[in-house]
C-alpha cells in the first residue's frame, strides 16, 4: 500500500515537473495585433467579446502606422475586470489602458482608478465633435476629462410582427396606451406567450432596461418620489397583474429576456442596439418571423425617453505613458475609425462627424430607430455613487414587479435612499 | 460482488442485496438527475435549450456546444494551468497540512487549543474580501502572474480543512502501533512517512481529493492574481458563456461536464488502486 | 530523563505544527488584520482617494445592524446554514451508513453520488438556476406531469421558495461531501467493536448509539464545524443562482459583504460585514474547541 501511495506521489511530482516545463512554452498571445514594432508597450483591458476581433483589427493598424506605441489588447470578462479595478485602486497595479461601463465610470474617477487627461487633449479639435452625453460620462464633476468615449447604444422594443399581426396590428405600438393594448392582445397563456418582455434583474442592468420607463413617465432619477415617477412604476406593475408579462423578469439579464423572445415566449422585447448584431448572426436560423424595431413608447403627457449606453475607455492612474495612451485613444476614436468600428460592432457613433462618414445608421431601418432614439436618450449619472443610486432603482421596480410593494411606497422607499445622496452631490 | 461470492449467498442474503440495491438506485436516481440534466443539456442545440417546451433528452442532438469548449483556442493552455494549479495547491496543502494534523493530533502540547483556533480562524472571513489584501501581499512577494499565487491562496484554505479533518484520524491510530516502530528503531519522521500515513489512508485520500478540486474548481483566485489570458484555467470559460449576450446552457453544461470528467477519472483511478478502503464497509448489521 | 522525553516530545510536536501553522499566519493573518482595520473606519468611494478616511469606532456596526436589509441578511444566513446543516448532515450520515454495508451496488452508486461534490460551485449554481426556472425549468415540468402541482411553483421569484430550492441545491452538493468525510470516520472503526457487541446481544439501534456514535464524535464534530463555517460563509450559490434575490430573499453575509465592497464601494462597510460573519463562526469554533477538548480530557 505505501509503495503505491509513493508511487502517486511520484506520479503527481512527474506530471508538476512535466506541466512547469511546458508552462515555459506557452504562446504568448493569440490575438493577431501584428508584429511588435519596437514601442513602447501599451496595454488596454477591454470586455468586448463579439467586437474583440474588430478591436484587434484596430490595434493592428495602430501598430502598423507607427513605431512608437505598441497596443496590446486584453479580453477580461466585465465582472472580473471590475473586480480588478477596485483592488487596482488599492493596489494601485492597474493597465494602461481600461475600458469601463459609462455609468461606472463616476465611481472610478472617484476612487482614482483614472488618470486625468485634460491638459493632453487640450487643442485637440476633435472633442468638439463628441456628443456631449457620451462625453460627460468621462469627466469628473469639475470638468475634467479621464478617458474618451468608445460607443453608444439605446433601448427600443422589438416587436415579432407575426404575432402583433396575427393580434391585428399592422403596426407596431407608438404610444403607451398602444404599447398596452396590443401586450393584451399578443398574450396567450395556452401557448406561453407574453405581449412583453424585459430586463428587471437585480444589477445595473435592471436599471439600465429602467431609466427608459421611468423618463417616458415624465419623471427623474431625482424626482423619482412624484406622480410620474409612480406611474413609470405602475405601468411595469399592471403589465405582470394583468399577466401581460413573466414575472420572471426579475431574473433575466438582457440576454435571457432576448432569448425569450427568441424562444417565441413574448411577443415584444426591450431590446438594446448591440442585439441587431446578434440576431444576424447567432441567431439568424432562429428567427424565422417578420421583426421591427420601434421607439420606446410615448406617454400620454408626451413624455419619451431611451437610455444612453455606451463603453468608455480611459487611461489608467500610473499608466508608464499617459501621453501614448492618449494618443492611441485619439486615434481609435478619431472620426473614420468610430465609424468603421461602430459599424463592424454595431455600435452607434460618439461623434457627429463619425455619423455622416456612413449611411449605415440611416439606411438600415432597425439601427436608424436606435439613431433616431439617441434625440430623447437620458445618461445615467454621471455620479460617483450611482451604483448606490442604481441599487435603490432596481430593488424598488422588483419590488413592484413582485407584487412585494405597491407603487407609491416603492418610489417613497428609492427616494429615501437617493434623496440624501443628490443633495449632497447632485445628479448633472 | 464477484461471482464467485454469490454462490455462498443464502437465499436471505440474497433477498437482502436486492433490497439494498433497490434503495441504492432510488438514491442515485434522484441524485443522478442533475448529472443526467447536465449531460442532456449540452448535447441540446441552442434554440432547443432554451425553449418553449421542456425536453427530456436532446431533440436536436449537436455536439457543437462541445466543441464550443474543446476547440477554444486556448483550451489546452487553460486545461494545463488548471491541472498545474491544482496539483501545486495539492501539493502544498499535503506538505504543510498533513504534518500539522498529525502534530495536534498525537502531541500535547501547550498551545495547541489555539493553533487549532488559529487555523479555523483564518477560514472565517469571506474568500471574496481576502483577494485585495491577498492581491497587496502577492504584489510585494512578487507572486502576481504567476502560478504560486492562485495555489498558496487555495492552499491557505486547503490546509485548515486538512488539519481539522485528519485531527481525529491520528488521534485514533493506536499507539502500539508508533511504540513498535520506535521499538524497530525508526526515527520519528519514518514512524510518520511509514507507520502512521498508511494507517489513515482513507483519510488521506479523501484530503488529496478534496484539495485537488479545491484547485481545480477555483476561479475567483486564479482569475484575480492572473490576468493573463494565457494563464487562465479552465473555469474562467464560463464567462464565455453567460453575459449580456445571454445564458448559453447548453455551452455551460458541455462546460461542467469538461471539467468534471478529469476529476471523476482521478477519483476512480485513486479509489481503485490505493484506497481501496473507501468501497470496503466497516459498519456491519 | 523522564522531563527531557517531555520536552522532546513537545519539540517533535512543535516541529509538525509548526510549518502550516506559520504558512497560515502569513497568509491569512494580513487579510484578516487588513479587514479589521478596514471594519472601523470610514473608507468608501469619497474618502478613499484623498485619504481623508477616519476611525470612527463601531460606527460602520451599529449602522449595519439598523439597517432592516442587513438584518434580513443576517437572519437569511442562519436560515440557509440551520436548513443545510441539518439536511446534508443527518442525510449525509445515513448514507455513509447505508453505504458501508456490504451489497452489490454500494461501491458505484456512492461513487456516482459523489459527482455533485465534484461539480465547481458555479456551475451547480447555474444548473439550478435553470432547473427551477418557473416556465421552462425541469422541476415545474417534472412535478407538473407527476400532477403534485397543478401551477408551476414560483420557486425563485418567492422569498421562501427560493430559499427551499438554494437549500436544495447546496445540499445537493453537500449530502455528498458529509458523506465522504463520515464514511471514512466509520470506516476507522475497527469490525472487532462491533463483533463482540453483537456476541454480547446488542441490537442495532444500541450498536448506534453506543458504539458508532461516541467513536465518530471527533468526526462528527469536525465535519459539522467545517459544515458550518462553508456553509455561513456561502457566496458562489446565491451569487450566481439568485444575485441575492428576489428582493434579498437569499442574500447572505458572504454576498452582501461582497457587494457593499465591490459594486458599492463602501469598503468599510463590506469588511464589518465580514468581521461580523467572522465574529459569528468564531463563537462557532469555540464551541467546538470546547466540544474536542471534552473528548481529549
Amino acid at each position: 500500500m505505501k509503495k503505491k501511495l509513493s508511487m502517486a506521489m511520484a506520479v503527481a511530482m512527474a506530471m508538476t515537473t512535466f506541466l512547469s516545463a511546458g508552462m515555459c512554452v506557452s504562446a504568448e498571445d493569440t490575438a493577431d495585433i501584428g508584429e511588435p514594432n519596437g514601442g513602447v508597450e501599451v496595454e488596454v483591458w477591454h470586455y468586448f467579446e463579439h467586437e474583440a476581433a474588430a478591436l484587434n483589427a484596430v490595434c493592428k493598424e495602430y501598430n502598423a502606422m507607427q513605431s512608437d506605441i505598441y497596443v496590446v489588447p486584453t479580453f477580461v470578462s466585465r465582472e472580473e475586470l471590475m473586480k480588478q479595478y477596485t483592488i487596482g485602486a488599492v493596489s494601485g497595479e492597474l493597465p494602461d489602458i481600461g475600458m469601463v461601463d459609462s455609468p461606472d465610470m463616476a465611481s472610478y474617477i472617484s476612487l482614482g482608478v483614472f488618470e486625468d487627461i485634460t491638459s493632453y487633449l487640450e487643442g485637440w479639435e476633435d472633442l468638439d465633435q463628441f456628443y456631449p452625453g457620451p462625453l460627460s460620462s468621462c469627466m469628473d464633476p469639475e470638468g475634467n476629462l479621464y478617458g474618451l468615449p468608445n460607443n453608444s447604444n439605446c433601448l427600443a422594443i422589438l416587436c415579432n410582427m407575426e404575432l402583433l399581426k396575427a393580434a391585428g396590428f399592422e403596426e407596431p405600438p407608438k404610444t403607451l396606451d398602444e404599447f398596452k393594448a396590443v401586450c393584451e392582445a399578443t398574450t396567450d397563456p395556452d401557448n406561453g406567450v407574453y405581449g412583453f418582455a424585459m430586463c428587471a434583474i437585480g444589477n445595473e442592468e435592471g436599471t439600465f432596461q429602467f431609466i427608459p420607463w421611468l423618463y417616458g413617465a415624465g419623471a427623474t432619477v431625482a424626482s423619482v418620489n412624484s406622480e410620474e415617477g409612480k406611474a413609470a412604476f405602475e405601468t411595469l406593475g399592471e403589465l405582470i397583474s394583468n399577466g401581460w408579462m413573466s414575472k420572471e423578469v426579475v431574473n433575466w439579464g438582457q440576454g435571457d429576456a432576448l432569448n425569450a423572445w427568441i424562444a417565441g415566449k413574448a411577443a415584444m422585447l426591450e431590446s438594446g442596439t448591440w442585439q441587431v448584431a446578434q440576431l444576424d448572426g447567432d441567431y439568424k436560423d432562429s428567427v424565422t418571423w417578420e421583426y421591427a424595431f420601434v421607439p420606446m413608447p410615448q406617454s400620454a403627457n408626451g413624455a419619451q425617453a431611451t437610455v444612453i449606453g455606451g463603453e468608455n475607455f480611459g487611461v489608467c492612474a500610473g499608466a508608464a505613458d499617459v501621453e501614448a495612451c492618449v494618443d492611441f485613444l485619439k486615434y481609435m476614436q478619431s472620426a473614420q475609425c468610430n465609424a468603421d468600428w461602430c459599424e463592424v460592432a454595431g455600435k452607434l457613433p460618439v461623434r457627429g462627424d463619425a455619423v455622416e462618414l456612413k449611411d449605415f445608421w440611416t439606411a438600415d431601418e432597425r439601427y436608424k430607430v436606435f439613431n433616431d432614439s439617441m434625440e430623447f436618450a437620458v445618461a445615467r449619472g454621471p455620479h460617483e455613487s450611482w451604483p448606490t443610486i442604481s441599487e435603490a432603482l432596481y430593488t424598488a421596480e422588483q419590488a413592484v414587479l413582485l407584487g412585494e410593494k405597491d407603487a407609491a411606497t416603492a418610489v417613497a422607499d428609492a427616494a429615501a435612499v437617493i434623496d440624501p445622496i443628490v443633495a449632497e452631490v447632485p445628479l448633472p | 460482488m464477484t461471482k464467485g461470492k454469490n454462490s455462498i449467498f443464502t437465499s436471505k442474503e440474497a433477498r437482502r442485496n436486492l433490497l439494498l440495491c433497490v434503495i441504492a438506485v432510488l438514491i442515485a436516481i434522484v441524485f443522478l438527475f442533475p448529472i443526467y440534466w447536465i449531460l442532456a443539456m449540452s448535447f441540446k442545440s441552442d434554440a432547443e435549450s432554451f425553449g418553449k417546451v421542456v425536453t427530456y433528452y436532446p431533440h436536436n442532438f449537436t455536439v457543437e456546444p462541445w466543441l464550443m469548449n474543446l476547440t477554444d483556442r486556448e483550451f489546452l493552455s487553460s486545461l494545463k494551468n488548471s491541472l498545474f494549479i491544482a496539483l501545486c495547491s495539492m501539493t502544498i496543502s499535503m506538505v504543510f497540512g498533513v504534518p500539522a494534523a498529525y502534530g495536534m493530533g498525537r502531541y500535547k502540547m501547550p498551545g495547541s487549543k489555539s493553533f487549532l483556533l488559529t487555523f479555523l480562524v483564518t477560514q472565517m472571513l469571506p474568500a471574496s474580501l481576502m483577494l485585495t489584501p491577498m492581491y497587496l501581499i502577492f504584489n510585494k512577494l512578487h507572486l502576481l502572474g504567476t502560478y504560486w499565487g492562485p495555489a498558496i491562496a487555495i492552499a491557505s484554505g486547503s490546509v485548515p480543512f486538512i488539519v481539522v479533518t485528519l485531527r481525529p484520524y491520528f488521534k485514533g491510530v493506536p499507539t502500539a502501533l508508533d511504540d513498535a516502530a520506535r521499538i524497530d528503531g525508526c526515527n520519528v519522521f519514518q514512524a510518520f512517512f511509514r507507520i502512521m500515513i498508511p494507517a489513515i489512508k482513507t483519510g488521506i485520500i479523501t484530503v488529496v481529493v478534496i484539495s485537488f478540486l479545491n484547485g481545480w474548481n477555483d476561479l475567483a483566485y486564479s482569475m484575480t492574481f492572473n490576468v493573463k489570458p494565457e494563464m487562465r484555467p479552465l473555469t474562467a470559460n464560463i464567462y464565455r458563456f453567460q453575459s449580456k449576450y445571454g445564458t448559453k446552457w447548453n455551452c455551460i453544461m458541455a462546460y461542467g461536464a469538461i471539467l468534471v470528467m478529469p476529476v471523476i477519472l482521478l477519483f476512480v483511478f485513486l479509489q481503485k488502486y490505493i484506497v481501496g478502503g473507501l468501497t470496503a464497509g466497516a459498519v456491519k448489521e | 530523563m523522564k522531563m527531557t522525553i517531555a520536552k522532546k516530545k513537545k519539540l517533535e510536536g512543535y516541529m509538525f505544527v509548526l510549518p502550516g501553522f506559520l504558512y497560515i499566519l502569513i497568509v491569512l493573518g494580513y487579510p484578516l488584520i487588513y479587514n479589521i482595520r478596514l471594519a472601523f473606519r470610514n473608507v468608501n468611494v469619497k474618502t478613499f482617494k484623498s485619504g481623508t478616511d477616519v476611525f470612527v469606532g463601531l460606527q460602520n456596526f451599529t449602522e449595519l445592524f439598523q439597517d432592516p436589509t442587513f438584518q434580513l441578511i443576517f437572519k437569511n444566513t442562519l436560515v440557509f446554514t440551520i436548513g443545510c446543516l441539518v439536511f446534508q448532515f443527518t442525510i449525509g450520515f445515513i448514507f455513509a451508513m447505508f453505504f458501508s454495508k456490504k451489497f452489490t451496488l454500494a461501491g458505484p452508486i456512492r461513487g456516482m453520488i459523489l459527482v455533485g461534490y465534484m461539480m465547481p460551485m458555479s456551475v451547480t449554481a447555474l444548473l439550478g438556476k435553470n432547473m427551477f426556472d418557473v416556465s421552462s425549468g425541469v422541476i415545474n415540468d417534472l412535478l407538473m406531469k407527476l400532477h403534485l402541482i397543478q401551477q408551476p411553483v414560483e420557486w425563485l421569484l418567492q422569498g421562501n421558495t427560493a430559499m427551499i430550492a438554494i437549500i436544495a441545491v447546496n445540499c445537493w452538493v453537500g449530502i455528498p461531501f458529509n458523506m465522504l468525510l463520515l464514511t471514512s470516520g466509520l470506516t476507522g472503526i475497527s469490525q472487532d467493536v462491533y463483533e463482540s457487541a453483537e456476541v454480547d446481544g446488542a441490537s442495532s439501534i444500541q450498536k448506534f448509539l453506543h458504539i458508532t456514535l461516541p467513536l465518530m464524535k471527533p468526526a462528527i464534530a469536525s465535519v459539522l464545524m467545517l459544515g458550518f463555517i462553508y456553509t455561513f460563509k456561502a457566496f458562489d450559490l446565491q451569487f450566481v443562482m439568485t444575485s441575492g434575490g428576489p428582493l434579498n430573499a437569499t442574500d447572505v453575509l458572504g454576498t452582501y459583504a461582497y457587494t457593499l465592497s465591490f459594486t458599492q464601494y463602501e469598503f468599510s462597510k463590506g469588511s464589518a460585514a465580514a468581521i461580523v460573519l467572522f465574529c459569528c463562526l468564531f463563537v462557532v469554533g469555540l464551541f467546538y474547541l470546547r466540544m474536542i477538548s471534552k473528548e481529549d480530557d
